[in-house]
């Protein structure tokens, strides 16, 4: 089987069937001998596999697959690479990889960097990989010293024999000629000099230093730079236009009109944007300009009502079994779009050649964006070169690139290497936003107020339906045809708007996480065509908020404690039971909270980690001060204890945002907010004291890039109940 | 043309007096340290000093720099030496790093004009500059442990005005 046929039916079964990280029976390749050219071959090197190369200088380099963006799979992947050479982290140089069929991401079938899954799906691939080049070097020096390879140690890029050393440098080219071992043994847990204690991030002080290059500064010095006009309402395209006075604005170079807009080039970005104000153009309107927020959650309501929608899971007898309840209970809870508003906009650079394009983005997938510059440009994907650049935030937005077409596209009309810059407002309006969700929730209960019967039921758009069409390039053979690619690529609101379910709609709802006999989850897909994208715990984000403050609900209701009752709901979970009861510990559930403090509980496990949080809050005319967040985690073995707690932090500010602050709304299609005094942000002054505690484990690593969202607005939404006795069910946390 | 001190350096630019100083530092004088992040003041990516104080660029048209000084993340010191860079990498504050250069920029002043913030200071100094990772508990930690390590560098003076020893154990 190729690897692209592998690619193709992985992608689509990662994103079609259960599982909140399925992932496929694939692993990533151990050792090179694909037939495709790894993308950064340098001669003399060794190069044992795609992540590692040692130069004859003993430069030990380790190619990273996984996009840096803040999480820290610069520091994270390293220290899995340093712990089997036996290497200090800080030793080893780190690179970013080019595109290459060994690093697909196999939870996605595509060289993405999503999910939470760069430490989950690289965790034994990369220690393997970095173990067998430990054994081989190992190998070579014994060979020359003619002794044992148990008499020898590795240290620091050095293998030693008493008092003798070689360092990697002088061994790789005897190592390159050795077989690699079948079985090379992996460092255990006693023995770790690394894993579990490296806390000092290798990207601190580039960062501190303002050297860090990230997308907008990697094409500054040879690149010429865009801005682009585009529709008032996300996906018009231009009728006519009229952009003489603005050929003539200082430093203008070349004014060009591509699908999305018109494009101004020039030798400073801000000239350029300012002559896009002196271009008069008439639009072709979508269809979405004929929707505004208001008829949108009216739609929702009717389709609720109306639909039954797909079943995405039935347990017992389902919503059937809600006849026979005791009592019932129902709620509907709704949320609206969200922007990613990633602090770097986007942005992308392009330098197309007659025969080749090198391109500089900002990408949390690469293949995707060397398929689409391949449609955009009429070259084929082997003259493509994407260089991926550290990124000013992803949160999903990275995977959908519109920017990096947009940018060959001007490149191919203008004729010029150039720089497309997003402006803020346009980063705030032509996002692929989180889906805005409406549910019905109902609970069937038994006399003692235990669950009978749990069912879901939601609408809203497809993520999948506008994924597809992106991605379509990436995942279909290199030998498809342009135009069958985008047919192809076309399919996907069809197929996502019927034929399958997008599971990223219901999950988290799908996994239920408590003991229930019957449960029904049904979802009935609605798109007014506003684009929607994976949005930092995508599905999760909104169903945590969901089903974690109907928990409350029900708590409420049996008149338990909130957290008694959800642990009564957990005996068949115990990682998610186990969390939640070290949170009562350590939050002092028990003891009453300060005057003038209200606390609130929610226990909701994502991206095959357990978490469980308490925030604590006050409500004041109104408002909501959120003074403090206790939140354990249990996400298996912890690679950098740091790291793992910054990014747990990260999702509860993150979360709060959502939580308190962020709503997109439409008005006749237009999306209303525009830049951060609209589409506010939590600020320093409202981050709430944070305290976070990690459960020891032996497990394999699992996700924590955002498995600290979701919990959170419940979380705060449950202590308003605690201080109000008023039930807040839609996002953001509005209390008038 | 408008001539300035950057980074301790004479410079001149010869541009539109509208343009702001964040696109002549980008485009024109090609130093990327300083972010655009809004283009209308309100998150901070593109704080510099001028004359010491913190400013955003973005919004900050050349012509009001002529003649003065103006101080970027290129010129705070040399190699990440600065005390508040020493606590930002030593409480792992970065994350995606792009606005903290902005960040960086507005502690400094701050701790410029007051050795010893209080958290209060701290809210009012900082509450301009955004962080979509939400890196905001350990910002406020690294400027408190900024601040101890500028007192501990500055002689400390008596009342007499009398310098006292760095290092009071020697």
């Amino acid at each position: 089987m190729s690897k692209q046929s592998l690619s193709r039916r992985s992608f689509i079964k990662g994103m079609t069937t259960s599982g909140a990280g399925l992932v496929v029976a694939c692993q990533l390749p151990m050792i090179s001998g694909c037939a495709a050219r790894l993308p950064h071959r340098k001669e003399n090197a060794w190069e044992p596999n795609a992540w590692l190369q040692i130069t004859p200088s003993n430069d030990v380099i380790f190619y990273l697959h996984c996009t840096e963006m803040g999480q820290g799979t610069f520091t994270g992947l390293t220290t899995l690479i340093a712990e089997e050479l036996k290497t200090a982290p800080h030793l080893i140089t780190v690179k970013t990889s080019g595109v290459h069929p060994d690093y697909i991401n196999p939870t996605y079938g595509i060289q993405i960097t999503g999910g939470s899954t760069s430490i989950k799906n690289t965790w034994d691939p990369l220690r393997v990989a970095a173990a067998t080049t430990r054994e081989m070097l190992t190998s070579a020096a014994a060979n020359r010293w003619g002794t044992a390879t148990s008499n020898c140690r590795v240290e620091n890029k050095q293998v030693i024999f008493g008092e003798k050393t070689f360092n990697f440098g002088e061994l790789s080219n005897a190592a390159s000629e050795l077989s690699p071992p079948k079985n090379p043994a992996l460092t255990p847990k006693d023995s770790y000099q690394y894993i579990g204690k490296q806390n000092q991030r290798l990207d601190s002080k580039m960062k501190a230093a303002g050297t860090a290059t990230f997308g907008i500064d990697a094409g500054v010095p040879f690149a010429h730079k865009a801005a682009l006009l585009r529709c008032p309402v996300r996906g018009g395209k231009v009728r006519s236009y009229d952009a003489s006075k603005a050929l003539i604005a200082p430093g203008i170079i070349k004014i060009v009109a591509i699908d999305n807009g018109i494009a101004a080039i020039a030798d400073s970005w801000w000239r350029a944007k300012k002559a896009l104000e002196l271009i008069n153009v008439e639009w072709e309107y979508p269809e979405l300009k004929n929707h505004s927020s208001d008829s949108i959650s009216k739609q929702y309501q009717e389709i609720l009502a109306e639909e039954t929608g797909t079943k995405a899971r039935k347990n017992g007898d389902g919503a059937n079994a809600l006849a026979q309840a005791a009592s019932v209970h129902r709620a509907v809870y709704e949320v609206p779009y969200l922007a990613h508003a990633t602090m770097e906009p986007m942005n992308c650079t392009v330098d197309l050649q007659e025969d080749h394009c090198e391109v500089w983005a900002p990408t949390q997938g690469p293949d995707v964006a060397a398929g689409l510059v391949e449609e955009a440009t009429g070259l084929r994907r082997s003259q493509i070169k994407i260089n991926t650049t550290l990124m000013g935030g992803g949160f999903g937005r990275r995977l959908n690139q519109d920017y990096v077409f947009e940018a060959a596209q001007i490149a191919r009309a203008s004729g010029l290497t150039v720089q497309l810059i997003w402006s803020r407002e346009e980063d705030t309006k032509y996002d692929f936003y989180r889906p805005a969700v409406m549910a019905n929730i109902e609970a069937g209960l038994n006399s003692d107020g235990s669950i009978d019967t749990w069912s879901y039921k939601s609408t809203g758009p497809s993520i999948m339906s506008y994924t597809f069409q992106e991605a379509a390039g990436a995942v279909l053979p290199a030998w498809f045809p342009d135009g069958l690619v985008r047919a192809t690529g076309n399919l996907g609101p069809t197929i996502y708007g019927g034929m399958m379910l997008d599971h990223s709609s219901v999950e988290g709802s799908q996994e239920y996480h408590y003991d229930t006999p019957n449960v029904e989850v049904r979802y009935a897909h609605h798109d007014v065509g506003l684009p929607v994208g994976f949005w930092r715990s995508v599905g999760h984000s909104f169903n945590g908020f969901f089903l974690e403050s109907f928990m409350d609900e029900l708590a409420h209701n049996a008149k338990a404690d909130p957290v008694d009752y959800r642990l009564q709901h957990l005996s068949n979970n115990p990682r998610q039971q186990q969390t939640l009861k070290l949170l009562k510990e350590k939050s002092n559930w028990s003891s009453p909270a300060k005057p003038g403090r209200y606390r609130g509980v929610a226990s909701y496990p994502s991206f095959h980690s357990y978490i469980s949080q308490m925030a604590e809050i006050s409500v004041d005319n109104n408002e909501i001060t959120v003074h403090r967040v206790v939140c354990v985690l249990d996400c298996g073995t912890v690679i950098n204890p740091d790291i793992v707690k910054m990014q747990i932090e990260s999702g509860i500010v993150f979360g709060l945002t959502a939580a308190l602050k962020g709503e997109i709304t439409l008005k006749d299609g237009e999306v209303q907010q525009s830049n951060f005094h609209d589409y506010q942000l939590l600020r320093l002054t409202e981050s709430p004291e944070i305290e976070i505690h990690v459960i020891d484990s032996d497990e394999p690593p699992t996700g924590v890039g955002e498995p600290g969202v979701p919990p959170i607005a419940a979380a705060v939404a449950n202590a308003y109940f605690a201080a109000t006795g008023k039930r807040l069910r839609k996002l953001p946390l509005t209390t008038s | 043309m408008i001539k300035f001190e950057l980074n301790g350096t004479p410079q001149t630019l010869n541009v539109e007096p509208d343009m702001p100083l964040l696109w002549a530092l980008r485009d024109f004088i090609r130093l990327t340290g300083t972010k655009y992040g809004c283009g209308q003041g309100l998150c901070g990516a593109c704080t510099v000093h001028l004359n010491g104080k913190a400013i955003r660029s973005c919004i900050t048209p050349v012509s009001a720099i002529e003649g003065q000084k103006v101080t970027t993340i290129e010129g705070l010191s040399e190699d990440a030496e600065h005390p508040v860079q020493q606590a930002w990498i030593k409480n792992n504050v970065p994350q995606c790093g792009y606005c903290q250069p902005g960040q960086i920029m507005s502690a400094s002043a701050l701790l410029a004009s007051n050795s010893a913030p209080t958290d209060d200071d701290i809210d009012r100094a900082m509450s301009g500059n955004l962080c979509r990772c939400g890196t905001y508990p350990r910002i406020r930690q690294a400027i408190h442990d900024a601040a101890k390590a500028m007192q501990l560098a500055t002689p400390a003076k008596t009342t007499l005005g009398k310098e006292l020893p760095n290092d009071l154990t020697s």
